[in-house]
């Protein structure tokens, strides 16, 4: 045998007696509830018939402590590939109210991992999602002292993933009349970026004019990056000197997207300006650097001098950076 | 063959791959063919080593592929031009458990000397090219590797291998037992990609299992601000990142909260710079490895659940979709990893036949059903979308053009079967490896 190969098997009999040690543990009801959840952690996932027989009895036995079953439910996770029954408790745990957020969050925890392992979770994805919407309702519903916002922010990220009708359209009405909002706009912004509709666009220039905060519009404007008109817009913005640099930014990558020969026109004359932030100029060339087709540029000697220039006599060891990758990149 | 300008002061000329083409200067662990000749007509006894053994990465020496590796190798050549054959791997020293993989393009110079004079007759520069640990990698590693990803996607080649990871390829992919080497394929697909721009880029893998504060820095793979929202300075390419999928499957940028619940407890913002392991990982890789069975239809079917399912969940954010993952570069460096505890797992129990049921459990060809039973589950079937089969069960849509190709090898060729994925080094037949390899799972020398 290989020496590397016997070092490694050596290595795995020794794990192998350290997680036995520990299962047991955790199975040990005498042990307190600290010392086996203790012990969970580094148990690893139960793969044993008798493991899984008697994590299923823990997480269904309403008598034990609730973090027990949150912690038997999550070392299931491999079962819910066979387990059918197990995947419909768990989604019921889900829908249930008067489960505790730990329990509820475990669940949530395996049932997504399930989405990728499992190939009987098809047929259960229908209840999966009506539990998700249960979760968001249910939630948005309770005051801000009661609600569990952690829980809130995955099911409606996960529905929004799944581009959900319903979610979109709550999160949409929310940008509009900021008193249905259910969460930041922001966050409602960058949710409704995963299957981003032409017609969220005007919703998204609105903010934009007028923002509830200043995150929203820097959020609205990358989002425009797809919308052909709104190029004068993400000039506009770009081109402003009193609008924040980070906004500036965001502006620059979202026109060398829809519009790259925009961004390189704006660039040229950003970039020469001696009253321009040095961040963003090395912003814009970082942009440039990474744009395929910089052709506006490449065909102005006189900018290209004028760009060598600054980059010579700037004392910014990032703007020579960028500079230098911008080169590179060319090539 | 006409050399290279600038090896023609040479006396030698020293060929990596049996070639002289310098893209094709690249070797792993696995025994590469190499060949040597007089280029000044005078018959010699010469000594091929390592030029500098202190830095760079370094090479073995034998006269066939089942030869014992030495440091050095003394070989005659003669004075007609003629070649003569030698090998060379990647020097992974099994009693030490060191590995001397290249850190930068072409740092590993083989020096041939004259036997009889000592006198230097030629040198060729290569690269041990392997995958490495994400978080020990160097800042070099780490840039040209994420300056590649952001230039193959704003090429537009990196929409491809999104389109095929969608929800709808779901039951092709996932959940069945071809979920490992259809994903074996698919990264090596990008890393072929990725070195067609920068050719010493190798993926790094996220060992989720360990702390990993060098990945979830602003330098690497971004730190998430209050909004989920990943953030980049301009120094990381990443920070031009933008998803090609409007409309698609993705929005504009990455989403990444480090939300997830520790067991036995609610919902925390866990701490990726900090925390032993990603949130939800259960099994660390001496339970992968070892509690997973003895036969892949256990350990497939185990890993894809936990810890491959886990470390994707340990985040909110496309990570943890299926169809919207891979906008996430994170994603190719979680199954890097996945991929390496396969290939670990299948080192540790010699499990590299294709035709080996306890390595592979599905034999042959399937029939044009879907499921674990089905088409593209078993070893002589060709892998979607690299095949361009878009017939039922398979997905309607055929992404891509075909499996890249390599300068260094013609394996897998354009249409991949399961089975050219199983012996990725080319254990039992060094020349049907796949020339990418992990800086901890070795080749094994007869």
């Amino acid at each position: 045998m290989s020496t590397y190969r016997e070092y490694l098997l050596k290595n795995l009999d020794a794990a192998e007696k350290k997680t036995e040690k520990l299962m047991a543990e955790f199975f040990d009801a005498k042990k307190s509830v600290e010392a086996r959840l203790k012990a969970f952690e580094g148990n690893g996932t139960f793969i044993a018939d008798q493991d899984v027989e008697k994590a299923v009895e823990i997480l269904k036995d309403t008598g034990q402590d609730v973090r027990l079953r949150a912690a038997a439910a999550m070392g299931l996770i491999q079962e819910t590939a066979t387990n059918e029954d197990l995947i419909d408790y768990l989604i019921e745990i889900l829908s249930n109210p008067e489960v505790p957020a730990v329990l509820k969050e475990s669940a949530l925890s395996v049932l997504q991992a399930s989405t990728f392992s499992s190939p009987i979770f098809a047929a259960k994805t229908a209840a999966y999602k009506n539990a998700l919407r249960h979760i968001v309702q249910e939630e948005a519903a309770k005051s801000t002292k009661e609600s569990n916002p952690a829980l809130k922010l995955r099911a409606l990220e996960l529905l929004a993933l799944d581009k959900d009708k319903e979610t979109q359209r709550i999160l949409l009405k929310g940008l509009e009349d900021g008193k249905d909002a259910i969460i930041k706009p922001e966050i409602a912004i960058q949710l409704l970026s995963y299957d981003l509709h032409s017609d969220y666009y005007p919703t998204l220039r609105k903010i934009v004019e007028d923002p509830p905060n200043k995150r929203s519009k820097q959020e609205a404007l990358r989002n425009l990056a797809a919308d052909p008109e709104s190029v004068e817009l993400l000039v506009k913005t770009l081109e402003d000197p009193n609008e924040d640099k980070e906004i500036r930014k965001v502006c620059a990558v979202g026109l060398q997207s829809v519009d790259p020969e925009a961004l390189q026109r704006s660039a040229k004359n950003l970039l020469i300006d001696p009253k321009e932030d040095n961040d963003l100029r090395v912003s814009l060339i970082n942009t440039l650097a990474y744009t395929p087709d910089t052709k506006i540029i490449d065909e102005d000697g006189e900018f290209q001098t004028k760009l060598n220039k600054l980059q010579e006599t700037s004392k910014s060891k990032k703007l020579k950076a960028v500079y230098r990758t911008f080169q590179r990149n060319k090539k | 063959m006409q050399l290279p300008k600038e090896k023609q002061f040479m006396a030698v000329n020293i060929q990596i791959n049996n070639t002289n083409d310098i893209n094709a200067a690249y070797v792993t662990w696995t025994p590469a063919a190499c060949r040597i000749r007089s280029a000044d007509e005078t018959a010699r006894t010469v000594v091929l080593s390592n030029k500098d053994t202190t830095r760079g990465g370094q090479i073995w020496f034998m006269t066939s592929p089942e030869g014992t590796p030495s440091d050095t190798l003394q070989i005659g050549i003669a004075a007609d031009g003629s070649f003569t054959p030698f090998f060379i791997a990647g020097k992974f020293i099994q009693s030490t458990r060191q590995a001397f993989a290249s850190s930068e393009d072409k740092d590993t110079i083989l020096l041939a000397v004259d036997a009889a004079t000592g006198v230097a007759l030629g040198e060729t520069a290569l690269m041990v090219r392997v995958r490495k640990n994400a978080d020990k990698i160097s800042p070099h590693e780490r840039h040209i590797f994420l300056d590649a990803l952001v230039k193959l996607n704003r090429s537009g080649g990196f929409v491809e291998l999104q389109r095929m990871h969608v929800i709808s390829a779901f039951r092709e992919i996932h959940a069945r037992s071809c979920f490992l080497p259809w994903h074996r394929a698919y990264l090596l697909d990008l890393e072929r990609k990725l070195q067609a721009i920068t050719p010493a880029v190798t993926l790094p893998y996220w060992k989720f299992d360990a702390n990993a504060r060098n990945v979830f820095n602003r330098d690497f793979m971004g730190i998430p601000d209050s909004t989920g929202a990943v953030g980049f300075p301009d120094s990381n390419p990443l920070s031009r990142w933008t998803l090609q999928m409007f409309g698609f499957g993705s929005g504009a940028q990455i989403r990444r909260l480090n939300l997830g619940n520790l067991p036995g407890n609610q919902t925390v913002n866990w701490d990726p710079v900090n925390a032993p392991r990603a949130v939800l990982v259960q099994n660390n890789e001496d339970q992968t490895l070892n509690n997973f069975g003895q036969v892949f239809s256990q350990f497939g079917r185990r890993i894809e659940g936990d810890p491959h399912a886990s470390a994707h969940n340990s985040f909110t954010g496309q990570i943890t979709s299926i169809g919207e993952s891979p906008a996430d570069p994170l994603f190719f460096m979680l199954h890097c990893n996945v991929d390496r505890l396969w290939a670990k797992w299948q080192y540790a129990r010699e499990l590299f036949a294709a035709a080996d049921i306890n390595a592979y459990p599905h034999q042959g060809n399937g029939p044009r059903q879907s499921g674990e039973n089905g088409i593209g589950n078993y070893t002589d079937d060709t892998m979607w979308a690299w095949n361009q089969d878009g017939i039922a069960p398979r997905p309607n849509f055929t992404p891509g053009n075909g499996f890249p190709n390599s300068p260094v090898t013609a394996e897998p060729g354009s249409a991949p079967t399961v089975a050219q994925m199983i012996d990725f080094q080319g254990q039992l037949d060094f020349a049907k490896h796949l020339n990418f390899a992990y800086d901890d799972v070795p080749y094994d020398f007869q």
